[in-house]
């Protein structure tokens, strides 16, 4: 609940600022609200002095921003999309897509609330420029976006690119498992599905689109997300199987991505029939 | 400043280990019981009159499994908050129910907490609701250092019709409870 009252709340200072924007602030709070939960709970500790002799231990308890870890995984496996580009993400239908809306914007956002503190971060907050939106001409969008570049270069004081440099070599020194950069491939993959052409393409011939095949791609998601640790800060011990006890792989899963992507193929047949 | 939040919720009866797994991933932000009041807060309600026609705009569905309490089927909600330049508004709503959210436009300044017809949580769930609620926006609004301009009512909607034990907890208020053009209520949730 704190993702939608965070909306709630930036709707204060931006009546419809970039998705992007949104969706990172909105997702970022709720990272801290299960930190602190952590810490209330004392299944988290500060690093100590004492960390530096036991490297592997410490990283084990100490917290790390979930969304680093889809950044850091991206970034390795070269599909990180420049910093301009992440901040005008939007929503899609595509996995891959939706799966950086909420995440990779995140991470941003959160480097600088970590380099240059909480002051810096609600300033970008506060002083979200209006997306335009997609009606307009090419140039007034061009100006936006500027807009919205420059109050990044505004608060923190860096330009953008020097900005994104400094996010970059924070997410390169991050010890990210294989297991990780695998899984940001698989989710890329998952978008073969065309799933957004396909909706529109059955809904043409007043088509639905099987439930069956948005429950097996959601099932596939969430394994590939949970074969990745991608969602929380340390696996989980079961990180490893399937909802039904099934061990994962990047071929398992990756051999499940090309099945459901020839059923989707056999649904853009049916969609013509 | 105009603007119009919908969000609705869905937690679904789910598999024992699909709610166990659940339950690791949301440890992290333990429940307390305990509701904060503010028994000399009060919160402006405007009524429909006041509504505009203005589209809403569903920002985002989300599962939320922690409520894996007994018999709870299903529990839908709708969180809905208007800008106080809502009430600038002079366009009358028209109460067309939302096929999906289940939700007519209504006020300023609100939280809906739209639970269907067909579910009837207990009170104890309720509260959990409204605690979770409440809890979220305060550390919301600690986080990004800005405060709502005014304390949020939490409306229970449709809970009236309800057959059995639906009773809006302290700091929520039944939608039926809304018939005036303007009403003022103490014990706001999360006034402080």
């Amino acid at each position: 609940m704190v993702h939608e009252y965070s909306h709630l709340v930036h709707a204060l200072h931006a009546r419809a600022t970039y998705p992007a924007l949104a969706e990172g602030f909105a997702s970022l709070a709720p990272e801290y609200a299960r930190r602190d939960g952590l810490k209330r709970a004392g299944e988290l500790r500060e690093a100590t002095a004492d960390d530096a002799d036991d490297a592997d231990d410490a990283q084990e308890d100490q917290w790390v921003l979930p969304p680093h870890i889809t950044a850091a995984s991206a970034l390795e496996a070269g599909i990180l999309p420049p910093i301009r580009q992440v901040l005008t993400l939007v929503h899609s239908r595509q996995s891959w897509n939706q799966w950086m809306l909420y995440s990779v914007p995140t991470s941003l956002l959160g480097f600088i609330d970590e380099e240059y503190g909480r002051p810096t971060l609600t300033d970008i907050f506060r002083h979200c420029p209006e997306n335009p939106g997609p009606i307009g001409q090419a140039a007034d969008i061009g100006s936006a976006h500027r807009e919205l570049f420059g109050t990044f270069e505004r608060y923190t004081g860096v330009p953008l690119d020097e900005l994104e440099a400094q996010w970059h070599r924070r997410l390169a020194e991050m010890n990210i498992d294989s297991s990780s950069v695998a899984a940001v491939k698989l989710l890329k993959d998952l978008d073969r599905t065309e799933m957004t052409s396909l909706i529109w393409a059955l809904g043409t011939g007043g088509k639905k689109l099987d439930p069956n095949f948005l429950q097996t791609f959601a099932e596939l998601q969430a394994d590939i997300v949970r074969f990745g640790s991608l969602s929380v800060s340390a696996a989980t011990p079961d990180s490893d199987t399937t909802a039904d006890g099934a061990r994962l792989t990047e071929e398992s899963l990756s051999e499940r991505i090309d099945h459901l992507v020839e059923w989707a193929r056999e649904l853009w047949r049916k969609a013509y029939e | 400043m105009h603007f119009v939040t919908a969000i609705t919720l869905v937690a679904e009866r789910l598999p024992q280990k699909a709610r166990a797994r659940d339950h690791r991933n949301t440890r992290a932000f333990p429940l307390r019981r305990q509701i904060r009041r503010n028994p000399g807060g009060k919160v402006y309600v405007s009524g429909y009159q006041e509504d505009s026609i203005r589209s809403k705009a569903i920002i985002l569905a989300r599962a939320i499994r922690r409520f894996g309490i007994a018999r709870l089927a299903a529990v839908a909600m709708v969180l809905m908050l208007w800008g106080a330049g809502a009430a600038a508004s002079a366009a009358v709503a028209q109460r067309t129910v939302d096929q999906v959210t289940r939700y007519t436009s209504i006020g300023n300044d609100r939280v809906i907490l739209l639970i269907p017809d067909d579910i009837c949580p207990s009170e104890e769930t309720q509260q959990l609701l409204l605690h979770t609620a409440t809890e979220s926006l305060r550390y919301a609004e600690d986080f990004f250092g800005s405060r709502l301009s005014h304390p949020v009512v939490h409306l229970w909607l449709n809970a009236v019709d309800k057959p059995g034990s639906v009773t809006p907890p302290d700091g929520g208020i039944r939608a039926g409870d809304l018939q005036g053009d303007r009403r003022e209520r103490s014990s706001p949730p999360n006034a402080e």
